[in-house]
């Protein structure tokens, strides 16, 4: 009896644990992939790419980093006039959406214009939140401004 | 010691007029760009394509976003979204208020945003809308012309009002 007590236990660990493992793998697995030639890779661009990192871990700290203070944000139909705003209110939300969710980018295009940047994507996600079914296209907007050589966001306006 | 004065007040005056005519550069470019979302209201109202021929720089890659959905390019836009809908819609009527205009790269560049309200009722189907959200144009001065190159506009329904229960 005790042997298939432990037995039981041992199983239920393994699962437990090869569920997380694969729950993280998975999470990492469904980091966005940028076309070739977006502008991802320019300086601008990385803090988008490590924007959306930051989210999809859900890194508060390293996704706040890289949205100036008094960065406006329009989403779901209402704006946020500041990271912190952003931070302590949508952030969170939008990072239990994005964990649990595939984003596969259809479109993105990054401009340099000097100090200024903007960027332009157009997202597909699918998956399944709170045994809701996700199958929709999402548009992203940015504004980018280097300040003291360090490239912020400026503006988001997201819609779906 | 009055040299010095002198000098002095010569560097006050001219930063001073440095300051007002950048002001001044500002209000004209400001005013220029409300201008332009002014002929796109007129243009989305009338079916009319030429403010956007007009205003709106044409190059591969541009995009224009409406509430899930985008043209791509200038010609899409136009032809399969602006002029149609002047035959398409009983009416259509568009608002941007409170209108911020942000300028950067000593003015060659502007992001700017509003608070939109849209309103129509297509023809066909009898459907009628009533929208309120946000917009964002983004600009760049080409040639000292102020030249549309990305728009973003997003509304929901406007939620309905609460009725005062006494």
């Amino acid at each position: 009896m005790k042997s298939t007590l432990s037995i039981i236990m041992t199983s239920l660990l393994l699962v437990l644990l090869s569920t997380k493992a694969f729950a993280h793998d998975n999470s990492k697995n469904k980091l966005r992939t940028y076309p070739e030639k977006s502008g991802a890779d320019t300086e601008a661009g990385k803090v988008i790419t490590q924007f959306h990192k930051a989210l999809k871990l859900g890194q508060k700290n390293t996704a706040r980093y890289q949205l100036a203070d008094d960065v406006i944000i329009f989403e779901g139909g209402k704006v946020e006039r500041s990271a912190n705003d952003y931070a302590n209110n949508h952030m969170l939300a939008d990072m239990k959406y994005l964990a649990a969710i595939k984003t596969e980018i259809l479109e993105h295009s990054v401009k340099v214009v000097g100090d200024i940047a903007y960027s332009i994507s157009r997202t597909k996600s699918t998956g399944q939140l709170k045994g809701k079914y996700i199958n929709q296209d999402s548009m992203e907007s940015m504004v980018l401004i280097k300040k003291a050589g360090r490239w912020k966001i400026k503006q988001i306006h997201w819609s779906n | 010691m009055i040299r010095t004065i002198l000098v002095a007040f010569l560097i006050v005056i001219s930063l001073t007029t440095h300051a007002h005519d950048d002001k001044k550069k500002n209000e004209i470019d400001k005013q220029a760009i409300v201008n332009i979302i002014a002929g796109i209201k007129f243009g989305w109202e009338n079916g009319d394509g030429k403010p956007f021929r007009k205003n709106f720089l044409d190059f591969e890659g541009a995009r224009y976003i409406e509430s899930g959905g985008q043209n791509a390019g200038l010609d899409s836009l136009v032809n399969h979204h602006v002029e149609p809908e002047k035959d398409a819609m009983e009416y259509l009527t568009i608002d941007y208020e409170n209108i911020e205009v942000n300028f950067e790269e000593g003015r060659k560049f502007a992001w700017v945003i509003a608070d939109s309200a849209v309103a129509g009722k297509v023809k066909k189907s009898g459907y009628a809308f009533d929208k309120t959200g946000y917009q964002t144009f983004l600009f760049r001065k080409i040639n000292d012309h102020w030249k549309v190159v990305h728009t973003h506009s997003s509304t929901r329904n406007k939620r309905p009002e609460k009725s005062n229960k006494h």
